[in-house]
């Protein structure tokens, strides 16, 4: 009887680590994901150190900080009387456990200032995504197909001004238009005015009132995330619009479209069977980094809009020098990037089954 | 290749009009509701580590205090949880007789231990605003009465008492949830976190819900004891900013926007009302004065260099880019105040008398840096980077080779702090209503003094009239000594007083009373 091989840990280690099946590359991706987010750790502690600032000045009034007895106490409690190694090293076994330390300025655990701040950050940013995604892949196709024509001509125009425009320009103009003249959307906040938010199961207003049937603050919290999500998207839209149009034009000069056209295939067909699936590889990388930064947050728009998200988070503990909160911002930060650009590559070989990682 | 357009174009259209016909523009809030619009400065609704603006405007409507102000005023305290208060003639016994009526919002009597307690509390958490209770001991003879005593002679504590960081909360309730008044009790108390969830005083609001960044809502105290009852159902103090605030006013979507400069409160329209008052924030320009303290040149300590920045400097330029309602500051006591001196008796601008005084100095072409708050910094509506370029340009004209070196608040605020500013432009906004927030914070050798480098001993005569205007008793006497100690300053220290702006609030026309406080800036609790 053939005796099937039992395999030795340190072989299905190996095998697991250098073999070029995908589970292997995930692995092997995660692993170097976290040894990133350590090094992300590192440098964002050292610049904030490196700061010619006093978080104490900036958290204490005048006359507190004039108190020797609040100062120290104040250090005391955000473990400001300690050695600098000594307070990275603390923070880095404190966050072995799941604890990003205290927030100078929220005065509770980073982690549930970042429970709280992320979903509305995250709930903005997919509409964000969903727009610039098919709004910027449709009007990359039609500039492209349409090369040089009226549409093309006007396509790039309005995607060059979305990728030139400050963000807060364009949240302020669109906030004066949309709601101040033409009164077509609400204010600014998730809500109105004192409006009950909905009980929290994910922290996205949308999702979580639909979960218990309130379609009324439902409507209501979609329609205040809409101009705010549509703000953030015209840079990723004029960004992926234009990478699209680049990218199906030099595949639409290929030999085989050509053959494809003489053969008498729908142009939809052809765009759709020859030209969109390889076009997609590009695009994707480009949609990528373009929704990561989506994620991460705009403080400029969230301000604009009293978004109560991650880039309000960040800008209030960059000028508060809240380490603890630059820290924690970092981190989230640092782990969307790794997280998408993980995705990313997982798309590419679903799209692209040939693609294998070379060792 | 013809890709059907007109289809592509039809799907857009569609898609818009569903997109707008679903999210309808909601109606706007219903009358009973306020809805105050601020760039939030605030950390917590726990009035013993809370001391800044936003967070003022709300305790104070959550929170009662021992005695409180009327409207605007800040000059004369009156009754608040204590009806009846007797000073003794030194001015070191302060007995407040409480308000037999006075309720918590859960009907709990408020009584002599919940004041102890609470101004307790206060003193030993060692938040920012602790030091307001320094040198002041408080007892309770009997339920209904609480004594503050201190060692030395303070007037002040009748102002004191009056700010919203010594509101009084139920202590059964805050004990309950981890509060203590222990000596320790920076390390022991726990109701940070629960006070951002309940508030437990006795005003005539109550918290309903508390976020750090969007907005803070206060329910009416159906149980409010008080004669004026609660002018609304709702209060909602939102974050946002100044340019949407302007906007939000004008539209109708909120009744008051706090932060609007002069420039931005012009042009309205007709449907609200522009309050001005006269801020509390006095700008100041100053000389660093003890070169020991940091590595400056010792330039600045020479009487005839201080001489010509203070002739120099065109006040009336300066008061009119503050705009509307602005006045130049005759002395570092905002004109509200005891003893503040009138316009007759401030600086002039005299050129001739600068650049002789330049050319005595010294200084020739040694550069001079002038720090600030930078990144776009400013309140009431004055940004301290334009302001320092005005400063400059003078000191320019004057001989000066003065360069700008501003900073994000937080670099620049730690060195104004620790005496490493050359020259600096700042402002001071009052911890208590009292002119001798002034003297004790502005003369040699005291906290702002320290920061100019003005050590103790450096001007008798200024020290002399703080020691004196510290102990006196009299109100017209003390404000003979503080007008006195100011016009002492303008000839000799190195603070130069600019400008006090105007504190501009703009209001819905139904809403009444509403007054600026130097304070707590919009006096929620009487509104109507």
């Amino acid at each position: 009887m053939e005796m099937e091989p039992v395999l030795d840990s340190k072989v299905a280690k190996k095998r697991l680590l250098s073999g070029t099946g995908f589970v292997p590359f995930i692995v092997r991706r995660l692993l170097t994901s976290v040894l990133l987010v350590l090094g992300v750790t590192l440098i964002s502690f050292t610049i904030t150190q490196l700061v010619p600032g006093d978080p104490v000045a900036a958290n204490l009034g005048q006359s507190a900080y004039s108190d020797p007895e609040i100062v120290a106490a104040f250090e005391k409690e955000f473990g400001l009387d300690q050695p600098v190694p000594i307070q990275y090293f603390k923070y880095l076994g404190n966050l072995l456990q799941g604890d990003l330390g205290i927030s100078l300025s929220s005065k509770r655990p980073v982690i549930e200032d970042l429970r709280e701040y992320f979903p509305a950050t995250f709930e903005i940013a997919i509409v964000a995504v969903f727009l610039s995604f098919f709004v910027g892949l449709l009007l990359g196709i039609i500039s492209a197909v349409t090369r040089d024509r009226l549409p093309d001509q006007i396509i790039r125009v309005f995607s060059l001004t979305g990728v030139s425009m400050p963000a807060f320009w364009t949240a302020l103009t669109a906030f004066y238009i949309f709601f101040f003249v033409l009164g077509w959307a609400p204010g600014t906040g998730r809500l109105e005015p004192g409006g009950e938010p909905p009980p929290k199961v994910t922290g996205l207003f949308t999702i979580d009132a639909l979960i218990v049937g309130d379609f009324a603050t439902f409507k209501q919290a979609f329609a205040y995330l809409l101009l705010p999500a549509m703000v953030l998207a015209i840079y990723a839209i004029g960004v992926l619009t234009r990478f699209t149009r680049a990218s199906i034009l030099e595949i639409l000069g290929n030999d085989y479209v050509k053959s494809a056209r003489a053969k008498g295939l729908p142009e939809y067909l052809i765009i759709r069977r020859h030209v969109l699936r390889p076009a997609l590889l590009s695009i994707i990388t480009v949609a990528g980094v373009a929704f990561a930064s989506l994620l991460a947050g705009s403080v400029l728009v969230e301000n604009v809009f009293s978004w109560p998200g991650l880039g309000q988070y960040a800008y209030r503990a960059a000028v508060g020098l809240d380490l603890p909160g630059i820290m924690g911002v970092s981190m989230v930060v640092a782990t969307v990037y790794i997280l998408m650009n993980l995705i990313v590559d997982i798309l590419y070989r679903v799209i692209d089954p040939q693609m294998k990682e070379t060792e | 290749m013809k890709l059907n357009l007109r289809k592509v174009a039809c799907i857009a259209v569609s898609t818009a009009v569903a997109i707008t016909g679903f999210v309808a523009a909601p109606a706007l809030a219903a009358p009973k509701n306020l809805t105050v619009e601020t760039v939030f400065q605030l950390t917590s609704t726990d009035p013993a580590r809370s001391f800044e603006q936003t967070g003022n405007m709300i305790n104070r409507a959550l929170y009662e205090t021992l005695l409180t102000y009327k409207g605007g005023d800040a000059s004369t305290p009156v009754a608040g949880i204590a009806s009846k208060w007797v000073v003794n003639a030194d001015a070191t016994v302060f007995t407040f007789t409480l308000d037999s009526r006075a309720k918590f919002a859960n009907g709990t009597k408020v009584t002599s231990a919940d004041v102890v307690f609470s101004l307790n509390r206060l003193k030993n958490v060692k938040g920012n605003p602790s030091s307001l209770m320094n040198g002041i001991t408080v007892s309770a003879p009997n339920a209904s009465t609480v004594v503050l005593t201190t060692e030395k002679s303070t007037p002040q504590v009748l102002a004191i008492v009056t700010s919203p960081a010594l509101g009084i909360l139920d202590s059964k309730e805050v004990k309950a949830n981890g509060g203590t008044d222990a000596a320790d009790a920076k390390d022991t108390d726990k109701a940070l976190e629960f006070l951002k969830t309940k508030s437990v005083g006795s005003g005539p609001y109550v918290l309903s819900s508390f976020n750090l960044t969007t907005e803070v809502v206060l329910n009416k105290n159906t149980k409010y004891w008080g004669a004026a009852k609660a002018g609304y159902d709702k209060i909602i103090v939102r974050n946002v900013p100044v340019a949407v605030q302007r906007l939000n006013v004008i539209k109708g979507s909120s009744s008051i926007a706090v932060d609007l400069s002069p420039d931005q409160a012009a042009n309205v329209g007709n449907k609200v009302n522009v309050v001005t008052g006269k801020a509390s924030n006095v700008f100041f320009f100053y000389l660093s004065q003890n070169a020991t303290f940091s590595p400056v040149t010792a330039f600045t300590s020479k009487a005839k260099c201080i001489e010509a920045v203070r002739y120099g400097i065109n006040y009336k330029k300066i008061v009119r880019y503050a705009g509307l309602g602005a006045i130049q500051a005759p002395g570092i006591i905002p004109s509200f105040f005891s003893g503040a001196l009138t316009q007759k008796d401030a600086i002039v601008q005299d050129t001739a008398r600068a650049k002789a005084a330049f050319d005595e100095c010294g200084i020739k072409d040694t550069p001079v840096s002038i720090g600030y708050w930078g990144d776009g910094g400013a309140v009431n509506g004055l940004n301290f980077g334009s302001l320092a370029a005005l400063v400059e340009e003078d000191l320019r004209a004057i001989g000066f080779k003065p360069k700008l070196t501003g900073a994000p608040i937080a670099v620049s605020l730690p060195l104004y702090r620790d005496n490493k500013e050359e020259m600096g432009l700042w402002l001071w906004g009052p911890d208590w209503p009292d002119s001798t927030n002034y003297t004790e914070s502005f003369s040699p050798g005291t906290k702002v003094g320290l920061r100019m480098g003005w050590l103790a001993g450096s001007d008798a005569t200024v020290e002399n009239l703080r020691a004196k205007a510290a102990t006196e008793t009299d109100a017209k006497k003390r404000a003979a000594l503080f007008t006195e100690w100011q016009k002492e300053m303008n000839k000799r220290s190195p603070l130069i007083p600019l400008v006090q702006p105007a504190a501009i609030l703009v209001a819905n026309k139904s809403v009444k009373g509403v007054q600026d406080h130097p304070i707590w800036k919009v006096n929620l609790s009487e509104l109507k």
